[in-house]
């Protein structure tokens, strides 16, 4: 670069005093740069702003600021004792003695910043202090001895170099670059035992990796980068537009999380994948919504719950796991999830030892419930066709110049992030309030299924006083509920013949575990058999407890739960997943998600009360769990 | 007599800081348009007498302070702030030593024209020969390699820390923080600013630093 034919033209330096040769101009250096690298003017100021802010190239005026600027302003080489690299470290010794050795030439006046590092050093390197006084001393009058371009030369030089490596403050330091290496990747490593012990590590498990087929993961990166380059601030236009180009914020203002109109792209964007559907608040908001019209919104509670769960503070932790097995996963849960006994069984042993990822299984077959199936119908629901439908579209910005100017002249900060996060825990606190309502409002349209309980059951008697439940009764020998519709039909009416027959022989076994022959209407119901999705079983006992109390006088004796077994045996293959809808019955579904094991651990554990039960950690057997 | 023995042993560590500064001005210069063989020479020359002068304060400081005699405790402190000094000039010696071995490396001086255009034209600072240095015995040692005098430098160093049981940072200084610098070093001098005030073309003074006003 300094060649005197190729190179940057160089020219003396006419100081008042004597001339110093090597002062280049900084319009020279970036034409060099764009000439040698063939590349555009932008890229070779960038590239020397890089040299500059490194240290391999100083400004010789406005020493503080190491940019380039392609003016006629100075510049010259730095001397390979002060170049930057890991051979030549940085030392506090050496700072500390040219902070000296300014204070002995300024006579006590340093700047600001330097006062501060001159005492802090002062009080850190205290027992090498007179040392350093001597050495600067020494090497001040060394100087003197040299000539005085030399002398000239040496101290911008070294101006330079402690500019770059202690930068003043306010200042962007292009030293910044973390921690150091533990290993420099440069030296020759010693063959010891050890090194080929990680070797065979290494090796080892790259074979054992497992491996995709190149076509299918380029296939996979090809399918992602076409659903996405729309969307791409980067590769394609961010509509109306780009905030950090133009200064204008309608983009950030249309995208925030509680906006009531969602943009076209952001609805796009929905369709892609569950994923990206939870990621975004509005649209979580939107699958809130639907899943609230099909009862179904204990699912995302749960899911969040669990998110928050793991993503919250340790304090709370404990409190929150045991707030969210109350509400979702005890028996007799308010918002009661359904999840696989074995799930069930992990999660709620589990929780005696509560810690983050303590209900991940749970999670993780909630969010695969979602995703399979409530996502699908949410991208043909009403509700999402109506957000699509009123999705803006905002029109591009075509600023002129001036506009652009005026934009940037009034940026204004926006709302701060704690008031936004405030609104957000606001909202969550008036849904939590608000949540169990969507859940009673069910009853009217599900017919409990009365397979009967595995677990220990639990007494509700208070419950039996409530009546909204009631009028179902009367509905479903009239009028079929939607999902008996929706069942075979022999095997509905099955299934309610055996509801009035077998409702005598329901009386919980599990009432001798508890206590023996009471003709208390317990009703085990297992929560797993009943027909929800947000049912609660305390509106179940009272559409119930008419019928048992009838029943539980012809029958006060108390059958072991066995005896039901192959009475239940066809109605349990339908019993599960009822999609319960508030609207037409026809797209009422039935899910067989419950597993094979599960039916199995059903008929083991109705065998028997010594069977495994799942027992809250939380709550002894006999507690009533009632309505919590 | 101990009177004498601690201003030569300051004395002497005032030497080998001197010694050490030269080394220090002619090592920045390597690399640089102001390099050349006359400058490696003052350099090798430099740093063979401060091996000779860390050498010899190196025993005496060893017999001082890891020796038997019971001194007092004003001499034990004023004689472990030499020491601290001592070692920490050494340490720094040793840095620019090593820097010194690199850039050595990298600019063998077969071709002048591999050379920085810094500016400097003449890196050297003339080490003058003191009469100081008689006192030190003289071993003629055989003319030491840069790298071997910086490994014997390491071992010399790691051996003294073990050898004396001086903690280096119980040591207290005896400067102020804010010394004022004594009158022998205030010679008129020019700040940096004034000889930096470039003379332009149009005859007007612009300041490179942008303090002064211009003439």
């Amino acid at each position: 670069m300094q060649d005197p034919c190729t190179g940057v033209k160089s020219q003396p330096l006419r100081l008042v005093i004597t001339t110093i040769p090597h002062a280049i101009t900084g319009e020279d250096i970036v034409s060099w740069l764009a000439d040698r690298f063939q590349t555009g003017t932008q890229e070779a100021r960038h590239l020397g702003s890089m040299l500059v802010a490194l240290g391999y190239i100083y400004p010789l005026q406005n020493h503080k600021r190491l940019v380039i600027k392609p003016d006629a302003s100075l510049y010259r080489f730095q001397t390979p004792y002060f170049w930057p690299t890991q051979q030549l470290p940085v030392e506090d010794t050496d700072y500390a003695i040219y902070l000296a050795k300014k204070n002995i030439r300024k006579k006590g006046i340093l700047e600001v910043y330097e006062q501060e590092q001159y005492n802090h050093l002062h009080k850190w390197m205290n027992h090498k202090w007179d040392f350093i006084v001597m050495q600067a001393k020494e090497q001040y009058r060394a100087a003197k001895e040299r000539k005085k371009p030399d002398r000239v030369v040496f101290e911008c030089q070294e101006r330079a170099y402690w500019v770059v490596h202690r930068p003043p403050p306010g200042t962007v330091s292009a030293m910044d670059y973390g921690l150091d290496r533990r290993v420099d990747p440069n030296v020759d490593e010693t063959k010891t035992p050890d090194f080929y012990e990680r070797i065979m590590i290494f090796t080892q498990q790259s074979i054992m990796r497992p491996r995709v087929k190149s076509s299918v993961s380029i296939g996979a990166m090809v399918k992602y980068c076409s659903t996405y380059s729309g969307h791409d601030p980067f590769l394609s236009k961010c509509l109306p537009s780009n905030p950090w180009l133009t200064d204008d914020v309608t983009y950030w203002k249309q995208n925030l999380h509680n906006v009531e109109i969602p943009t076209k792209m952001r609805v796009e964007r929905w369709t892609f994948s569950f994923r990206e559907l939870l990621s975004d608040p509005r649209g979580r908001d939107d699958f809130r919504l639907f899943l609230k019209k099909e009862f179904s919104g204990e699912n995302l509670a749960f899911w969040e719950g669990c998110e928050d769960l793991k993503w919250g503070t340790a304090a709370t932790m404990k409190e929150k796991a045991e707030q969210i097995y109350k509400t979702f996963l005890a028996r007799g849960a308010p918002r009661w999830i359904n999840i696989d006994g074995k799930t069930m069984e992990i999660t709620v042993s589990g929780l005696k030892h509560p810690h983050r990822y303590v209900l991940d299984a749970a999670q993780t077959h909630i969010y695969m419930l979602m995703k399979k199936d409530s996502y699908g119908r949410y991208l043909k629901s009403p509700v999402f066709k109506e957000t699509t439908k009123k999705a803006v579209c905002p029109e591009e910005h075509k600023f002129t110049e001036t506009q652009l100017e005026h934009n940037a002249k009034n940026r204004r900060p926006s709302v701060s992030p704690i008031v936004l996060w405030q609104q957000e825990q606001e909202q969550k606190a008036k849904m939590a309030a608000s949540a169990p309502v969507d859940i009673t409002q069910l009853c009217r349209f599900t017919t409990p299924v009365p397979h009967l309980a595995v677990y220990s059951g639990f007494s509700d008697s208070p419950s039996t006083d409530t009546s909204p439940s009631l009028p179902f009764l009367t509905q479903s020998p009239a009028c079929p509920s939607p999902i008996s519709v929706a069942l075979d039909s022999t095997s509905a009416s099955e299934r309610r013949l055996e509801a009035s027959e077998a409702e005598g022989d329901r009386n919980p076994d599990c009432g001798a575990s508890v206590g023996g022959n009471t003709c208390r209407p317990r009703m085990p119901l297992s929560l797993r058999r009943l027909l929800r999705r947000g049912c609660t079983p305390s509106s179940m006992f009272a559409s119930l407890s008419p019928k048992c109390h009838s029943a539980a006088g012809t029958s006060s004796r108390i059958q072991p739960i066995s005896r039901e077994d192959p009475s239940q045996a066809p109605p349990r293959q339908v019993g599960n997943f009822f999609q319960i809808k508030v609207d037409i019955p026809p797209e009422c579904r039935i899910y067989p998600i419950e597993s094979e094991d599960e039916d199995e651990e059903r008929r083991a554990a109705s065998r028997g009360v010594g069977a495994k039960e799942i027992i809250c950690p939380w709550e002894s057997l006999t507690s009533q769990n009632g309505t919590s | 007599m101990s009177l004498w023995r601690w201003s030569v042993d300051e004395l002497a560590l005032q030497r080998l800081s001197y010694i050490t500064s030269c080394f220090h001005h002619m090592v920045a210069c390597v690399g640089s348009s102001a390099d050349g063989h006359f400058l490696r020479e003052q350099m090798e020359e430099s740093r063979r007498r401060a091996e000779r002068v860390v050498s010899a304060l190196s025993q005496r400081l060893l017999c001082q302070l890891s020796g038997s005699t019971p001194s007092m405790l004003k001499d034990r402190k004023s004689s472990e702030r030499l020491w601290v000094n001592f070692l920490s000039a050494v340490e720094n010696f040793l840095s620019d030593m090593r820097k010194a071995s690199h850039l050595i490396g990298w600019f063998p001086l077969t071709d002048r024209r591999t050379l920085v255009n810094t500016g400097a034209v003449d890196g050297l600072v003339v080490l003058e020969a003191s009469p100081q240095e008689s006192w030190i015995s003289l071993e003629e040692e055989p003319n030491l390699d840069l790298n071997t005098q910086i490994c014997r430098t390491e071992q010399l160093l790691s051996e003294l820390q073990l050898r004396v049981p001086v903690f280096l940072w119980a040591v207290e200084c005896g400067n102020p923080a804010w010394f004022e610098s004594g009158t022998e070093l205030d010679t008129p001098d020019d700040s940096l600013e004034d000889l930096m005030e470039v003379v332009t073309h149009s005859n007007k003074v612009s300041s490179c630093c942008c303090i002064r006003a211009s003439k």
